[in-house]
């Protein structure tokens, strides 16, 4: 193909040799801290899920507790309609990181598969499918996840059938954002995946393997993929905050997770509202009806970039090769 | 290179198919209840073939082989595929289903404040962006360095919205300097475009300055710069004249790349500033279910992004003299 190949995004590869050894540990430690965060507020998250979903009141709260401040009863005070912010916390957390790390594996089974075998297959086959990712780049993203969400949502919801017409559609509206997310987010990890093969198959050990009469299914399975685990556990990091974030977008639009369900940045928009309210004469300033969403989704996303990060310095390829 | 962009130029015709086909596929499996939400859910079943006729949903999708039969052979073509195609390619949307406006007067409306909005952001952006970078690039290695990559994570973490809401608080409310919502068409609309234009640019910054570092920490360490300090180069020409000269071609491509978005305008500053661009236009016709308005979106931003491609290889060309296009 004549045209010249661009990287979208490079993704950045810093830590060189020649830089001091403090920015070496300061990127460890962080990436630890990361992990440590992400890990606590996930178990978190997960672990209290049974006793979320048990105290999840859809739109009925109790009235009298409406806007309570942060108290012993309720530690993070209460929403509008008198529901406990912690368990809302809790359980949207659990939604936008479940949609999130869902989206993430998606992304990243499909864009291997299409990676590695863009880059197995020579020429033709190559071109187009390296040109199919050109065009998807160029598709609106979030408008072709909004597209894919509403198209999938009532085939969802059909082949749910046998439950609850409000649990169905919670089930379908969470399921189909997270397929369309995933569905979507893959190319870039296609890229660095088709990139890696392409440098791998020309080296010595594969040629040795082939030598040997191993065939190109073993090469793929037993010599190329575990050359590409660290590509794909960098990137497949990097994707859950990508994902999150664009779950929240999507809720903050109101066109994400849907209402009576909560989740980050659903919860988080509500609270928006308060804003609006300030201008009532006697209204005192709730701060924690935005605060706590804004604050677990930022750390989240701050963990995992740093964990992202550190990870990608120990172990993508590309930031070793550059440290020549 | 005519002979490049020729042969790039032949391409976009299918490129802008096959974005045709996805979004047209992507209306049909939306489309069969669509019917029955326009008719109410009580309709009869005459009501709903009634509105599939007058939409032309009842004809095939592809290719017409009844009306071939009956009609002769240029009702092969009658079908629901190519008249989105000829209707979408001479910019004729139709109507959107919520306001009864043509379309292509609606994107015409929001363009402007769209444009508005977004231009000043953009070129805001970029400059603050390089420049931190180019700081960063200078100052390489050391605590500030360090310190500025920390901040960069952390605003590339924190949810727009969370900018959105302190800009809105604090310099709008709390301090009176911008109005916190609303718009208004011509000079005067400047002061409510201010704020937003500040908070997108303060926003995107995170991400774009660790993209530029990255960029810049790859050139600086190139052999070229050794050369020109070697020779006594000043370091602010180095830095100036070298360094950016080089660093510009992966800022070209983001930089082109973008450009299309551009026009879709900010769905999230927007919608809470309240600017009738074509993000809040978007937003709407997502909750109307006006799924023609969202494909004639998809349809001229994939378009734009066709050329957007086209330019940013031949900046390259321009740019760069070891690249050849052929």
């Amino acid at each position: 193909m004549g045209f010249p190949r661009y990287t979208h995004r490079m993704p950045p590869n810093t830590v060189r040799c020649d830089e001091p050894q403090l920015r070496r540990s300061l990127h460890m430690n962080s990436g630890f801290i990361g992990g440590a965060v992400f890990a606590v507020i996930t178990i978190a998250c997960f672990v209290t899920l049974p006793w979320s979903v048990q105290r999840y009141e859809g739109e009925a709260g109790d009235e009298a507790q409406a806007r309570l401040a942060p108290s012993l009863t309720h530690p993070m005070g209460t929403d509008e309609l008198g529901r406990s912010m912690l368990w809302r916390c809790l359980l949207g957390g659990a939604i936008s990181l479940g949609i999130g790390i869902s989206a993430a594996i998606i992304a990243v089974l499909i864009g291997v598969a299409w990676g590695a075998i863009a880059g197995l297959s020579v020429g033709r086959t190559d071109a187009i499918m390296m040109r199919t990712v050109d065009v998807l780049y160029g598709l609106p993203y979030v408008l072709l996840v909004v597209l894919i969400g509403i198209g999938l949502q009532p085939l969802v919801e059909r082949m749910l059938g046998g439950l609850p017409a409000d649990i169905a559609a919670a089930v379908a509206n969470v399921a189909t954002l997270l397929v369309a997310i995933g569905g979507l987010s893959w190319m870039t990890m296609s890229r660095v995946i088709r990139g890696q093969v392409l440098s791998l198959r020309s080296q010595p050990f594969i040629e040795a393997a082939r030598a040997c009469g191993v065939g190109s299914t073993g090469i793929l399975w037993r010599h190329l993929l575990p050359n590409l685990v660290g590509p794909i556990i960098v990137y497949g990091t990097l994707a859950v905050p990508t994902a999150i974030l664009t779950e929240s977008t999507l809720s903050f639009l109101g066109i994400g997770v849907q209402a009576p369900l909560p989740s980050w940045g659903n919860i988080a928009t509500e609270g928006m509202s308060e804003l609006h309210g300030l201008a009532v004469p006697g209204r005192k300033n709730q701060w924690w009806l935005i605060l706590w969403p804004c604050l677990l989704l930022g750390l989240t996303l701050m963990a995992l970039n740093f964990l992202g990060d550190a990870l990608r310095n120990r172990l993508d390829p590309r930031s070793r090769v550059n440290t020549a | 290179m005519w002979n490049y962009v020729v042969r790039r130029l032949l391409y976009t015709p299918l490129i802008v198919i096959g974005v045709l086909l996805v979004t047209f596929l992507l209306f049909v499996v939306v489309q069969g209840d669509l019917s029955t939400e326009i008719a109410g859910r009580s309709a009869s079943a005459e009501t709903i073939a009634e509105i599939r006729a007058e939409y032309g949903w009842d004809k095939p999708l592809f290719i017409n082989i009844e009306g071939m039969k009956q009609h002769g052979i240029e009702a092969l073509f009658d079908s629901q595929f190519v008249k989105h195609f000829v209707d979408t390619v001479t910019f004729d949307f139709g109507r959107s289903r919520a306001s009864k406006q043509r379309i292509s007067e609606l994107l015409w409306d929001g363009a402007g404040p769209s444009l508005c909005l977004t231009l000043p952001m953009f070129v805001g952006l970029l400059s603050t962006s390089l420049s931190i970078a180019l700081i960063i690039a200078f100052a390489r290695g050391t605590i500030w360095d360090t310190i500025l990559v920390v901040i960069c994570v952390l605003g590339m973490s924190l949810p727009s919205l969370a900018f959105i809401l302190l800009g809105q608080y604090f310099l709008a409310y709390k301090l009176g300097w911008f109005p916190i919502f609303g718009y208004e068409p011509g000079w005067s609309g400047a002061k409510f475009l201010t704020l937003p234009v500040l908070i997108g640019i303060i926003a995107g910054l995170g991400s774009d300055v660790r993209f530029y570092r990255t960029v810049m920490l790859d050139e600086i360490r190139a052999d070229y710069i050794r050369t020109a300090y070697a020779k006594g180069v000043s370091t602010r020409r180095v830095l100036f004249v070298h360094l950016l000269k080089n660093a510009l071609i992966p800022v070209i491509t983001s930089v082109v790349l973008a450009i299309p978005f551009l026009f879709l305008g900010s769905l999230l500053l927007e919608r809470f500033f309240g600017i009738p661009g074509l993000g809040y236009m978007m937003i709407e016709a997502i909750g109307n279910r006006d799924f023609k308005v969202i494909s004639a979106m998809t349809f001229i931003i994939s378009v734009l992004f066709v050329f957007g491609n086209l330019a940013t290889d031949i900046c390259y060309a321009l740019v760069d003299p070891r690249i050849s296009l052929h």
